[in-house]
């Protein structure tokens, strides 16, 4: 099972990667207010298309 | 739609690598992966429904090496697994990614050279496969120079993605960001250990491990890759196009993230499934039960968390046809990984190993989970990538749903009824120890069961058929569109 000595360490290389983007993520600030977050996709106007934007109006709508 | 929303504050956008003076998305490369991700589906489907019938009357294989079943599996799988889901995984990140972070990709000349060089790899595939050039092993018999090209085209991927999010202009990553980003970064892992070989002529190689393990980086690559690229790259898809499709945010979008970290920490543990009572160590194999079980939790997790973001709107699943497509899809991720974790234990799996159980539960994922799924973001993606609000016939989508469905269902029907059959045969004994059935009688038994599966995938092929006649006449109705940017900088 020589193999574990590749797939071991990797693995655990992987594991502390992971963790230290964890910590990356709540160390800046991405799980705060998260209540808005998931609301946020819905709010803006991602699908132009939706309102054929033609004019700068259409845009102006959401500022 | 047309009411005027508040706006959350955004936050003070993060330090830059370049300014982006983009007006609109890149949606051409959306487009481009969406149309041919359903060219790849039917592709996929047409060599499927030719090797179940290859399966039932093998005189199908007309003496053609070429046409053989050997080679033509490899093509099914890899065409369904990294022409239709990849190219599905690729659109949907490149729309999500960039609206999510309100910004046009951060290089357009990566992202074409990623669609170019990914159309290239199937090419190569479509045509090393049939002539018999194979490392053989499953999802991974794409010979060392192709594997390579794959490498350059992954890193280029990897380049436009995090660095798009890296130039974002709102400062929160949204789930579905994370759950793309993770299938990047381990797909990258997985290929580069699984392809490790010793290169003997320009289509020959040999892997640089050995043995039972070699069997070990083999089935830690597979099941990865079904953990990575086929479930958590469509988890990004579920937790943007479903809230999109439904009109209504996620569930829970603290479940979400929950979610996300505990799936990518179980993942990567549940491979020894694949070598019960192999010349694996026992100990091996007892981590992969129990790893495997542990990952129903999470899973079924994020099922609950898409489905009940329909909470409170059921009738858009009477109504909507792309929305049953989504949540269906969640059925069968949960059934898929519910069966999962039963088959990887050992007693169950000394039934199930090497019958058509396996493909039974591997087609309700691939079929009803990844395929409905990706069906379901095309169908929302293809109109506005053609300046539509919805396909040229949505009856037509409702049929597609039907036809498919029907199919998945007498698919999966068949495979388990025969698996179970096989694995009960194989292990029927006679009073004085020898074996009660040979081989080929199991074989000869499960007959009638290929024929249904062929039925089934006849359909599938059909409702897939019926989505590319809609997706051409919808881009015909309409002109390829590249939606604005909304001005972030108005709301700072």
């Amino acid at each position: 099972m020589d193999i574990l000595f590749l797939l071991v360490p990797l693995s655990v290389l992987l594991a502390l990667g992971v963790m230290g983007v964890l910590a990356w993520a709540v160390w800046s600030g991405q799980f705060e207010e998260l209540d808005s977050e998931g609301q946020r996709i819905l709010m803006l106007d991602s699908d132009a298309s939706l309102i054929h934007i033609k004019t700068p109006s259409a845009v102006d709508q959401h500022t | 739609m047309s009411a005027v929303l508040p706006i959350p504050t955004v936050h003070a956008p993060p330090r830059v690598w370049a300014a982006s003076t983009a007006t609109v998305y890149n949606d051409k490369v959306v487009r481009q992966f969406s149309i041919m991700a359903v060219v790849w589906g039917v592709v996929t489907m047409l060599v499927g429904v030719f090797i179940a019938a290859q399966m039932a009357w093998p005189e199908l294989n007309f003496g053609i090496s070429w046409l053989s079943f050997g080679r033509l599996r490899p093509l099914h799988t890899n065409a369904g697994v990294f022409a239709f889901g990849g190219c599905a995984l690729f659109a949907t990140s490149y729309y999500v990614v960039q609206r999510t972070c309100q910004t046009r990709i951060i290089s357009d000349k990566l992202a074409a050279f990623h669609f170019w060089g990914w159309q290239a790899v199937i090419v190569a595939a479509a045509v090393s496969l049939p002539l018999g050039y194979t490392r053989g092993k499953e999802y991974a018999e794409l010979e060392w120079p192709i594997a390579l090209l794959i490498t350059v085209v992954w890193v280029a991927y990897a380049i436009v993605f995090f660095g798009t999010i890296g130039i974002r202009k709102v400062r929160h990553i949204y789930v579905a960001n994370w759950f793309y980003g993770a299938f990047i970064i381990a797909v990258a892992m997985l290929h580069i250990v699984n392809a490790a070989v010793v290169p003997a002529g320009w289509m020959k190689s040999y892997s640089a491990y050995a043995g039972v393990q070699d069997a070990m980086v083999q089935w830690w690559y597979g099941h990865n890759a079904v953990g990575f690229l086929l479930t958590a790259g469509f988890l990004g898809i579920v937790y943007y196009f479903i809230p999109k499709q439904a009109e209504r945010p996620v569930y829970s979008y603290r479940l979400s993230i929950v979610h996300f970290w505990a799936l990518i920490f179980t993942y990567m543990w549940a491979g020894p499934h694949h070598l019960h009572y192999t010349a694996l160590p026992d100990w091996a194999q007892s981590l992969g039960v129990v790893f495997s079980l542990i990952l129903l939790a999470p899973s079924w997790g994020g099922m609950i968390n898409g489905v009940m973001t329909l909470s409170g709107a059921w009738h858009k699943l009477r109504d909507d046809p792309i929305i049953r497509f989504m949540i269906v899809a969640l059925s069968f991720y949960g059934i898929a990984t519910f069966e999962g974790p039963m088959l990887s234990i050992k007693t169950v799996n000394a039934l199930s190993h090497y019958t058509d159980w396996n493909v039974a539960h591997v087609h309700g994922g691939t079929l009803g989970w990844v395929g409905f799924i990706s069906m379901g973001a095309l169908y929302f993606l293809v109109p506005r990538m053609f300046g539509q609000t919805k396909m040229h016939s949505v009856p037509a989508i409702e049929l597609h749903f039907w036809v498919a469905t029907v199919g998945i269902v007498l698919y999966i029907a068949a495979m388990w009824i025969a698996g179970v059959m096989q694995g009960l045969m194989w292990r029927a004994i006679n009073p004085d120890g020898s074996l009660t059935y040979t081989f080929v009688e199991s074989v000869k038994a499960t007959f009638p069961f290929y024929v249904v599966r062929f039925f089934g995938g006849i359909l599938y092929l059909l409702g897939m058929l019926v989505m590319a006649w809609n997706v051409l006449m919808t881009a015909r109705a309409g002109k390829p569109f590249d939606a604005p940017i909304p001005s972030a900088a108005a709301h700072a």
